[in-house]
């Protein structure tokens, strides 16, 4: 399992890499990226099977990742999931439209974030 | 709305997100320092599109710490320069800003919000946010934390 976290927020890459610790996830399957270009990177590299991204990021938002993933193909490979605190119905549309099923809204506590990533760590198993 | 209800919505997002997401307990600001103390900055978000504004917090190196280290589960210890870029209360304002907007004005509006900035405080510029209507004030622990909102 190789996970994907991109926050510009260092305190949210360790919260979220904490919460996963609790699952059984080690250090080595999760990668980190602090803005939407360096994410872009490591996804290109491929081998990502969950990404959680943040939307307000440096370089590149995480609505320019999803469109770059979603032309790319790569939607079809990685399960992403959305942590941002923005509601905003426009941006969620565009995200749904470009295959985004997944959603967390912060603030989310660890036991949320886990509960999806048990479901999603069986999805990708199946 | 009128700005008693929309600083009780204001007031209301602070205290839950930093209660419960930074476990920080707050208490009223009894008095706001007259002075801009030693060590603060200032965190600002800004909005634009259908609504346009910029949310502010003044904070303690301190204060920050705390958020962090309570987020991130990290000892603060090990913080040295990188506290110095306040992420924790940058993450913090990013959280709250939406939250707040969407409480205002739904969720319909095509607002967008920037990065969090820091921004040097001068005497000036806390003098100024304290004149401002939309502005919540609390204590963490005895330090002064205030959040403004100013629509434009």
């Amino acid at each position: 399992m190789k996970i994907l976290i991109v926050d510009d927020s260092r305190a949210i890459r360790f919260f979220v890499q904490k919460s996963l610790s609790m699952v059984g996830i080690n250090e080595s399957e999760i990668k980190l990226a602090e803005d939407g270009a360096e994410g872009i990177k490591i996804l290109e590299a491929g081998g990502i099977d969950i990404l959680f991204l943040d939307i307000n990021l440096p370089k590149l938002n995480g609505l320019g990742v999803v469109e770059r993933m979603f032309k790319s193909g790569d939607m079809e490979k990685t399960k992403v999931v959305i942590i941002s605190s923005i509601d905003n119905k426009e941006k969620l549309e565009f995200l749904k439209s470009h295959g985004v099923k997944h959603f967390l809204r912060k603030p989310f506590t660890p036991e949320k974030l886990t509960e999806l990533f048990l479901k999603l760590q069986g999805e990708t198993k199946q | 709305m009128n700005t008693e209800e929309s600083l009780q919505i204001i007031q209301k997002v602070f205290l839950d997100v930093l209660e419960q997401y930074a476990f920080l307990l707050l208490d009223p600001l009894e008095k706001e320092p007259e002075t801009l103390p030693e060590n603060f900055v200032q965190i600002e978000l800004s909005f634009y599109g259908a609504q346009r504004g910029v949310f502010s917090m003044i904070i303690s190196q301190e204060v920050n710490n705390e958020i962090e280290a309570n987020l991130s589960g990290m000892d603060p210890s090990t913080f040295s320069n990188h506290a110095r870029k306040f992420d924790g209360a940058k993450e913090m304002l990013n959280i709250i800003g939406p939250h707040i907007l969407t409480d205002l004005f739904g969720n319909e509006e095509g607002i967008d919000i920037s990065l969090p900035q820091q921004k040097s405080l001068d005497q000036e510029t806390w003098k100024a946010t304290m004149r401002e209507p939309l502005k919540v004030g609390m204590s963490a622990n005895g330090t002064p934390l205030i959040l403004t909102m100013h629509i434009k």
